[in-house]
């Protein structure tokens, strides 16, 4: 009863929120906008027949046709798991707790029979399921016009929706930190966005020195760095899991690629080096074990979900 | 040190002992605080600003973790889960959720509360029916004015049909008749056997429900008990004097010696006595007989809850919490 009193809440106040309703309408936007394309054989018509080109790479009626689509299906996803989505959706969680935590409204209810640890962790679930609403419908809705308009239904598309959470929640574990810390909506958006930075070249740094060949000589940074890497959130992965689910491009392609002749003659120079690097490093992410990249990373966030529950029961409000 | 055990047969609906709070910033806020608040009483605290009534309150509702404090609640110790759904609160300069309806919140906090969803439509049309707020209901509280949120705030903390009301300044930006509302409706609620615990600024007010009553003042209790004692003790006496007032004049004029010597004042019709002693009034109204004078009425001054609380405080000002000197 007293969670979904909470969960209830937790909509209402997202439904008085701006940013709640930007997101929605974002989820609109990008839907009718994929509505407004449409794949032939011979052409791609934009807006109805406003515009038209020859369609080369994207004939739903063959396979590579439908791999381009496909293509296009991950991209998208890239804009919800990559860092608008993600962005927006901190932003829009954000003020969940400062809001509980303001003075006058909280005393009412800290006095309720509820235990501290208990009303942090729904209000916590609360708001993880708001987010995983505006996942809903952004997914939702550009999965069928997929489907429907460009006749291309695809299914783990719909895996967007729980990595995107996923991805979500490795930030705002610590947009949660912060906001009990500070109780300002404001410092916690920021500072998960620093934070979100310090994972991403803990996870850069992890990947170069895990696979990219130059790096070899500085062998004794090697285990400590590659070690280190795996604490924080594996943000980088999320979006190679999403493309490998999704049947995009595959780790052999990419190393096949790396292996082309081109790459290793002289004429590339330097050049040649760092491309076949940089692909060794990507068929590298793309490799990734998901299932010990997302358990260390929710490890992590339980610990910091832990801190900053033990912070918000000792406080004096 | 051995902790003392209590049961539900305490005979106090609040039993706190020994409370201590000291704020991060070195702020004594609590000194060693001990408040008694029997079963089915009205009970008030008193203190100026920044004497730690609110920090007391916010312990009993788990809001501030005490540095120590013993005692009970509802028989309970202090913070116990169960008896917590037993307390209606309303906290001081409380603010709700600007995006709620009034009734949309009252159905929240009583959830909280685990009134069961049936009761607490039923619960939330009765109070806010009592309060006055009925037809603002379906209101966004942002809309509402201060007294207004006062009123929905005390329907806040009746939802769950509670055993203790502890309430902080609830009569705080509620207009007078709004003020008279609340108090009938106080009285009401102890006649059917809650227990309410009261902070207020409005002494009047606190006269005129409570039975008993603690003065705090920089973190301690300087003065408890019931409102009668405090305000039992007789400062002097009044006598009224009737019969023609030019007559009168001329009379204690010619015995205005002797009446400045008893230590009594003249103003107009009534002679004032500020000693205490039985013994003086009378030799007074001797004297007065004496003098051909018609006593009309003898009335012993007592003090006000005004005068007993100017009287705890002493001099000089008193707003926040102990200083280290
Ligand atoms: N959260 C806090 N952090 C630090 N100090 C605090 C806090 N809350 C209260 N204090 C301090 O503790 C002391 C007691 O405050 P409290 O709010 O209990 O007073 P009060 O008696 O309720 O006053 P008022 O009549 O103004 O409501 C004050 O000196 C105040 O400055
Ligand atoms: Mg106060």
């Amino acid at each position: 009863m007293q969670f979904g009193a909470l969960l209830i809440d937790g909509f209402r106040e997202a439904l008085d929120r701006k940013i709640f309703w930007v997101l929605i309408g974002i989820a609109v936007v990008v839907a009718a906008a994929m509505f407004c394309v449409e794949f032939r054989s011979d052409q791609v018509i934009f807006l109805f027949g406003l515009h038209t080109t020859p369609n080369t790479n994207w004939d739903p009626a063959t396979e590579a046709g439908r791999k381009g689509i496909v293509d296009i299906g991950v991209s998208v996803m890239d804009l919800i798991l990559g860092w608008v989505g993600t962005t927006l959706m901190v932003i829009a969680a954000a003020g969940a707790f400062p809001a509980m935590m303001e003075k006058g409204a909280i005393e009412v209810v800290l006095g309720k029979p509820i235990g501290r640890a208990r009303l942090f962790f729904y209000k916590y679930l609360a708001s993880m399921t708001l987010v995983a609403l505006v996942s809903v419908v952004f997914v939702g809705l550009t999965f069928v016009v997929m489907g429907v308009r460009w006749k291309v239904w695809m299914w783990p598309y719909l895996l967007s929706v729980p990595l995107s959470l996923l991805m979500f929640s490795y930030i705002y574990c610590v947009t949660v930190l912060v906001a009990v810390k500070t109780k300002s909506a404001l410092a916690s958006v920021l500072l998960s966005l620093v934070a979100w930075f310090v994972f991403w070249i803990f996870g850069y740094l992890g990947a170069q020195f895990s696979a990219n060949p130059s790096l070899e000589r500085f062998e004794k940074w090697r285990a400590p760095i590659v070690a280190a890497s795996w604490v924080p959130p594996k943000t980088l992965h999320v979006t190679y899991f999403a493309q490998r689910w999704c049947g995009g491009s595959k780790a052999e392609d990419v190393l096949k690629m790396a292996d082309m002749p081109e790459f290793k003659s002289a004429d590339m120079g330097d050049a040649g080096n760092m491309v076949r690097d940089t692909l060794l490093v990507e068929a590298h992410l793309m490799r990734t074990d998901p299932v010990s990249s997302i358990a260390s990373s929710l490890i992590f966030e339980a610990a910091v979900l832990l801190l900053a529950a033990w912070s918000f029961r000792r406080q004096d409000f | 040190m051995t902790m003392l055990h209590t049961t539900e047969l305490t005979n106090w609906a609040v039993d706190l002992i020994d409370v201590h709070k000291t704020y991060r910033r070195k702020v004594k806020a609590l000194r060693g605080v001990h408040v008694q608040v029997g079963r089915g009483e009205v009970f008030g605290l008193l203190g100026p600003n920044g004497a730690g009534k609110s920090t007391l309150v916010k312990i009993m509702m788990t809001v501030v973790h005490p540095d120590r404090a013993l005692g009970t609640v509802l028989g309970r110790p202090i913070g116990h889960r169960g008896k917590l759904g037993r307390i209606g609160y309303l906290p001081e300069n409380h603010r709700y959720p600007g995006y709620l309806r009034g009734e949309q919140l009252l159905d929240f906090y009583g959830a909280l509360s685990k009134v069961p969803r049936v009761q607490r439509r039923k619960n939330a049309a009765y109070w806010l029916e009592r309060v006055g707020m009925k037809d603002w209901a379906g209101t966004r509280i942002r809309e509402y004015s201060k007294g207004m949120m006062q009123r929905l705030g005390l329907a806040q903390a009746l939802m769950n049909d509670p055993e203790l009301l502890v309430l902080d300044e609830p009569t705080d930006g509620v207009d007078p008749v709004g003020r008279r509302d609340i108090r009938l409706l106080l009285t009401e609620l102890k006649g059917q056997g809650k227990t309410i615990l009261l902070n207020s600024h409005l002494l009047s007010e606190i006269e005129l429900v409570c039975d008993r009553v603690a003065i705090m003042k920089e973190g301690l209790v300087a003065r408890q008990g019931p409102l009668r004692d405090l305000t039992e003790r007789v400062l002097g006496y009044r006598v009224r004097l009737g019969g023609e007032r030019a007559a009168n004049a001329a009379r204690i004029g010619s015995m205005s010696e002797k009446l400045a010597a008893m230590g009594a004042r003249i103003e107009d019709h009534v002679v004032q006595l500020a000693s205490q002693e039985i013994g003086r009034v009378n030799e007074l109204i001797d004297l007065l007989r004496a003098g051909g004078l018609l006593i009309e009425s003898v009335e012993p001054r007592r003090l006000s809850l005004e005068e007993v609380f100017v009287e705890v405080l002493g001099a000089g000002s008193h707003v926040g919490a102990a200083r280290p000197t």
